[in-house]
């Protein structure tokens, strides 16, 4: 058995339901949903335009180096807020400037070993600022003419475009504005990619290189060319009985600790990393249920649990999007006879699809779910991809 | 132009340079002097300075090619104003001269040639404007 293990020890979260953990968790107790009509883009052309969108966001109140902001996309600001967040959460190295309630690092920052791996979606690709430029051709050659567009209507999209978009940006941001300066990745699974990151994450502690990781998935699809691709893909067509698909946006970042060294420093542990697995299949909903299937086995393999040994799983799509039925077959080839009977949960009817933040959105609420109910509980975190790639992951409080 | 209206003219066109440098550094115009260094003063990177060409490009409607929109005030006519590790006496007298309230005391040991981006200004780029549009005799064409 491994000797490292690996703990939760901070959270930072910003959902359609609010825009700090706490907020977003009053918010669930309540009964509360955070979807709403569209507001950052005009969506009154598409079949569906309600979305999770996160509410009053000022990035300006999370970044160090505010000159930065404008080389970021949505996403990649929310992580780095939910970022800051989760370290001040952990105890480590952050604390709120009482005059302007910014983060700060303090002085002594232990960064050197932090490592970064998030889980990221895809980016808007500032549409605007490729219309503008196409607006300069009123003749619309470059329709026809791709020498012409590429030399003449290109060169009228800004130069750090590129930085905006690539789709690392999300780790490196974090890393930039924290100082981290260990190890740093990016999971790009798409609806996978948060609880992917965690379980990634999770491995690097174990095998010992790095003791601290700071992790978990920032998305928002909350944006044109999101809403188009996913009405050109059927998904906001209702499914009877189950509602339109519903896109959100949120930062999920967990603190990964690796357990002695959370121990040491005396710091506030949610739940241990127990166990990880991912699996991908033919995109198709047998090939989803198959896929995550074997994540679901694999992981009650690696942590010797069973059906009864179980106080939640958490559903990726139960109620909410249109592979609850794959998912539903997942559950009952995994549990055979006892799934009927296994405590089910999910959280994207109150905040939405947050798409490649959804495993960590799960987590993060599930984590805070188990805090304070004073008995010792076990949970699976599960995500369904659209493309039938699927994770699981086990974490548990002692 | 009469005399009046090429003042009007450059007063204006400084607060649109001071402006779009602004919008580029996460800055208010307010902040910002005319002899402010871009890098010293208000933080600058190598990526600001695409940027900051790019947007001068939008706001100007122009096209700006390689690095002359910078080389304003380092630009010496006469080779002998710069030498091999910098700029000569003669080189640093002549943009003491063209650049009489920058702050020289940043540079107590002379100026390397590293250091020339440093000594790009608010100025540097006004000043690159005013010639280019003088040289065209045209003005500024209107922001968009």
């Amino acid at each position: 058995m491994n000797s490292r293990r690996v703990v939760v020890s901070g959270i930072g979260l910003l959902t359609a339901l609010g825009n700090d953990l706490n907020s977003c968790w009053a918010a669930i107790q309540q009964g509360k949903t955070g979807i709403s009509r569209t507001t950052l883009f005009d969506a009154s052309g598409f079949k569906r335009q309600l979305a999770g969108e996160v509410k009053d966001f000022e990035p300006r109140d999370y970044f160090r180096f505010a000159k930065a902001i404008k080389i970021t996309d949505r996403k990649t600001r929310l992580a780095v807020a939910a970022a800051a967040m989760a370290l001040q959460d952990a105890g480590l190295a952050f604390e709120a400037k009482p005059s302007d309630q910014t983060f700060r690092p303090v002085e002594s920052a232990p960064f050197e070993s932090l490592g970064v791996l998030m889980g990221a979606g895809s980016s808007d690709l500032q549409v605007e600022e490729m219309a503008r430029a196409i607006g300069e051709d009123p003749e619309l050659r470059s329709a026809f003419d791709i020498p012409f567009f590429s030399s003449k209507i290109l060169s009228g999209v800004n130069p750090l475009w590129l930085l905006v978009n690539l789709p690392n940006m999300v780790s490196t941001h974090v890393a930039i504005q924290v100082g981290a300066h260990g190890p740093n990745s990016t999971v790009m699974t798409d609806w996978i990619a948060g609880a992917q990151a965690v379980g990634e994450a999770a491995a690097l502690i174990e095998a010992g290189e790095a003791d601290l990781m700071l992790s978990g998935g920032s998305d928002s699809g909350v944006y044109a060319l999101a809403f188009a691709s996913y009405q050109q893909a059927g998904l906001f067509d209702p499914s009877p009985p189950l509602p339109s698909f519903t896109i959100g946006e949120a930062g999920a970042v967990l603190v990964l600790e690796e357990r002695e060294h959370a121990l040491k420093r005396g710091a506030r542990v949610y739940a241990e990393v127990n166990g990880y697995s991912c699996a991908g299949s033919a995109a198709d909903s047998s090939g989803q249920a198959r896929a995550l299937r074997l994540a679901l086995e694999d992981v009650l393999a690696q942590t010797g649990w069973h059906a009864e040994d179980l106080n939640a799983i958490c559903c990726a799509s139960i109620f909410s999007d249109p592979y609850w039925n794959a998912e539903r077959a997942a559950i009952e080839s995994a549990f055979e006879s006892c799934a009927d009977a296994m405590p089910l949960i999910e959280y994207k009817s109150s905040v939405g699809h947050t798409l490649g933040a959804s495993g960590a959105v799960d987590l993060a609420l599930l984590l805070k779910s188990m805090q304070g109910t004073g008995k010792p509980s076990r949970a699976l975190v599960n995500s369904l991809g659209y493309s039938g790639q699927a994770a699981t992951l086990a974490v548990s409080q002692t | 132009m009469n005399r009046q209206e090429r003042e009007e003219h450059e007063e204006n066109l400084e607060q649109r340079v001071v402006r779009v440098v602004a919008a580029a550094l996460d800055r208010k115009p307010s902040e910002i002097q005319p002899r402010d260094s871009l890098i010293d003063d208000l933080g600058a990177e190598s990526i600001d300075f695409l940027d900051i060409r790019f947007r001068i490009e939008t706001e100007f409607r122009i096209k700006v090619t390689d690095d002359e929109l910078w080389e304003g005030n380092l630009r010496a006519e006469d080779p002998r104003l710069i030498s091999e590790t910098g700029i000569t006496k003669e080189g640093m007298d002549l943009l003491r001269r063209r650049m009489p309230d920058f702050r020289w005391d940043r540079f107590p040991d002379g100026i390397s040639k590293g250091d020339f981006p440093r000594l790009i200004t608010i100025r540097t780029i006004v000043d690159y404007l005013k010639r280019r549009f003088e040289k065209e005799g045209a003005e500024a064409p209107k922001s968009q």
